[in-house]
């Protein structure tokens, strides 16, 4: 008797521990029978939702699953947190200017795009993205020319024009132009002119050729005279700002308090604003920039050689990044197409957008695009010192630091990443 | 049983008896290896290839760039940010056990008494705990806003100065130690409770003869008979305080310590460096020597703990005769 129940409880365990192992092999994905499934990690407001609906219609079998990261920030760390364990990165991943070249260090890590879409983008989109052998690794996505949104109402408030091209007429010139302005706006209606000073340090950092590092990636920050004048003009803006830092909680709610009159806009700027605050009506777009024309960020698209579908992946990544989707995730959130045949569509030029008072913002970004005159560089460290570098501008906004301490702790952060 | 059957060779039962000593000497071992086996592999080999890390140059992509010796503790510690970082730290830890242990003791005193519906407020106390950190913070982020924050707002409206909660290294300490105080005060309380209900009702009885009011009995009577319980709660709340990741991290949503790094923790400060910086040699280096600093620190606790809760319950002299004789009297009434 106590053998054969002890004999039947072994053979118990022994058949259940065969049946979980058994149940844990069989809920092993199977990807036999045509049927993919593809991850697009994006942030922000790329405007892929219908794009992914329409590619799903005419690729059946196909799923594709966007998975939208905080912000850029939170998106580079978890792509170097993925990239360093060589597993979890999805099949297409986007990538902002500001850390391409950190992705550009490890070329082998990105699949190559194929050769006959290499002149699908503008020269200096597509150079950014080609490694040391000429290869070309990332699909461009956006180019990102800036302008200026206003808020109307605000600006009726203080007399100023509301007709959009009678503000760019006003704000045209040089940044202490725009300063003076803003000077005159907030001393008569005691409103900040604009939404962080940080930002303004940004947009003027966006305008020099060199700015962290040069071009063979030794930093220059603290050497070079046009980033300490860039920290000079914004921080002595900070009386007529608003202390509500870019993507920050207070500035998604200040953009539809009308707690700002200005706020600096490359173009994927407008879905970001459409999206924080859709029920405003007082914002409007501008054909104008102080000191000429930038291009603040624009990304990329990026299939990493870990994906597990490589041949479907890099096709919606080639599909995605076409000049006819580009146009249409154009008129959805504003990403100005870097693609070449893009740029010369009768539609680009036609595009408007209802949110911003049905400003033609085809044509506004179009002419924003003719007037940059310069690409900046930014090497592997220049997204984490211009971190440093908002960080300064901040803390003096904020007013936990004078202008001087802020700058010497700015440097003693930049000599800490060597 | 046949006389056959009882007939075994010598050997057998040799053999049977040396098997049965080895199964009851070897036995309670296998018993407990599972879980030793598996903290060697999750707790003691990460702890250990850390440390081997640490004394080597390791970016984050790139990989292993060889030996560097001390180098990396030298500059974790030579940086500005470790300092503050641990500053940071110690106070938000302070901030946050502090608080969190007076509250839980005095709840878990006022859950033991004879409530209605005991049992929904005990489970009521552990609602926090059970929400996902991540959803408890950004809910109290909207509270802690500096423009629009309910907080603020309120605070405007009658009159009174605004909190800078994003600006003042103070009031942001404040704010993240509040939301983990909502987390586990409860937990602790329902642990306290339970070491509280364990207190054998006979000394509450001796001590409701001898006239002793509600604090009394609870300073010497409650808290000495729970002292290895409250030494096992601050131990914890000091382990998991020092180490504070989730509150500060979304406290701001450019996701880092602020911009005079008001509140950066010493677990923040290891991701920056290991996963936006890419030095992992140098973030094992941040991550052994908070290991040293909690052990320190937990250690510390642990003597205070026990020095502050002594075991012997607290009597005046006179009383102590009584004690002495109450108990046996009222088991000698129980026979």
């Amino acid at each position: 008797m106590k053998h054969s129940t002890k004999a039947l409880a072994i053979l118990a365990t022994m058949g259940l521990g065969l049946a979980a192992l058994s149940g844990c092999a069989s809920s092993a994905p199977g990807s036999a029978g045509g049927n993919v499934k593809l991850t697009l990690t994006t942030w922000g407001e790329f405007g892929y939702e219908d794009l992914i609906k329409q590619y799903q219609k005419e690729n059946p079998g196909v799923t594709v699953e966007q998975r939208k990261a905080a912000d850029a920030n939170a998106a580079r760390d978890a792509t170097n947190t993925y990239l360093a364990a060589g597993t979890g990165l999805g099949d297409v991943i986007a990538v902002e200017s500001s850390w391409l070249a950190q992705m550009m260090q490890y070329p082998d890590k990105w699949r190559p795009v194929s050769q006959d879409l290499s002149d699908r983008w503008l020269a200096w989109k597509s150079s950014a993205a080609t490694d040391q052998n000429g290869v070309l690794r990332m699909y461009g996505v956006d180019a990102a020319p800036a302008g200026i949104c206003f808020n109307k109402d605000m600006f009726a408030e203080a007399g100023l024009p509301t007709d959009r091209a009678a503000v760019a007429t006003l704000l045209e010139g040089s940044w202490e132009h725009f300063f003076q302005v803003g000077a005159d706006f907030t001393s008569k209606t005691g409103k900040p002119w604009t939404n962080a000073a940080s930002a303004i340090g940004q947009a003027e950092i966006q305008g020099l050729e060199l700015t962290f590092q040069d071009k063979d990636n030794k930093v220059v920050a603290t050497t070079n005279p046009d980033v300490k004048a860039a920290y000079d003009a914004a921080v002595r803006q900070v009386g007529i700002t608003a202390n509500m830092a870019t993507f920050g909680a207070d500035w998604t709610k200040g953009l539809g308090q009308n707690s700002f009159a200005t706020q600096v806009c490359p173009s994927w700027m407008l879905g970001v604003i459409k999206s924080s605050a859709p029920d405003s009506t007082s914002w409007d777009v501008a054909d104008v920039f102080p000191g000429g024309g930038i291009s603040w960020g624009g990304s990329y698209l990026a299939v990493p050689a870990q994906t597990t579908n490589p041949d479907a992946a890099e096709k919606l990544a080639a599909w995605l990044t076409a000049p006819e989707q580009q146009l249409a995730a154009f008129a959805k959130v504003g990403a100005f197409p870097s693609q070449v045949a893009a740029l010369k569509a009768p539609e680009l030029l036609s595009t408007s957008d209802a949110y911003f008072q049905n400003a033609p913002s085809g044509e506004i970004f179009s002419n924003r695009a003719t007037a940059i005159s310069v690409r900046t560089y930014n090497g592997p460290l220049s997204a984490q010192i211009s971190s440093f570098f908002n960080d300064a501008i901040n803390r003096v906004e904020a007013g936990s630091s004078n202008a001087d301490d802020s700058w010497a702790q700015f440097e003693s952060d930049v000599k800490s990443l060597g | 049983m046949t006389a056959q059957s009882l007939h075994r060779s010598e050997g057998d039962l040799v053999r049977r008896a040396r098997w049965n000593r080895l199964d009851v000497k070897a036995a309670p071992y296998a018993f407990i290896s599972p879980y030793f086996i598996l903290f060697a592999l999750v707790g003691g080999f990460p702890l250990l290839f850390t440390a081997w890390v640490s004394f080597r140059q390791w970016s984050l992509i790139g990989g292993d760039a060889g030996f560097v010796g001390f180098d990396n503790y030298a500059a974790v510690l030579g940086q500005e940010y470790f300092w503050v970082a641990l500053g940071n730290t110690l106070s938000i830890f302070l901030l946050s056990v502090i608080p969190q242990l007076v509250l839980a003791t005095i709840i878990a005193s006022a859950l033991s008494t004879n409530l209605r519906a005991k049992t929904l407020w005990r489970m009521g106390v552990l609602l926090p705990y059970v929400l996902a950190p991540v959803a408890v913070t950004l809910i109290f982020n909207d509270l802690f806003g500096d423009s629009f924050g309910a907080i603020n707002q309120a605070l405007q409206t009658s009159g009174l100065p605004t909190i800078a909660w994003h600006s003042n290294t103070l009031a942001s300490h404040i704010a993240i130690a509040t939301m983990v105080n909502f987390r586990w005060t409860g937990y602790n309380a329902l642990i306290l409770l339970a070491a509280i209900q364990a207190v054998p009702q006979d000394y509450f009885d001796a001590s409701k003869l001898d006239g002793a009011g509600r604090l009394r009995t609870f300073f010497s009577i409650t808290l000495p008979l729970i002292r290895p319980t409250m030494i096992f709660v601050v131990v914890t709340a000091t382990v998991g305080g020092l180490q504070i990741f989730d509150e500060p991290q979304l406290f701001s949503v450019l996701e880092r310590g602020g911009p005079a790094n008001q509140w950066l923790t010493l677990t923040m400060y290891l991701y920056e460096v290991g996963w936006t910086q890419s030095n992992l040699g140098r973030a094992s280096a941040i991550a052994w020597l908070l290991f040293l600093i909690i052990l320190i620190i937990g250690l510390l606790n642990f003597l205070v703990a026990r020095a502050l809760a002594s075991d012997r319950i607290r009597t005046s002299k006179a009383a102590e005769a009584v004690h002495k004789t109450v108990p046996d009297a009222i088991s000698e009434s129980a026979e």
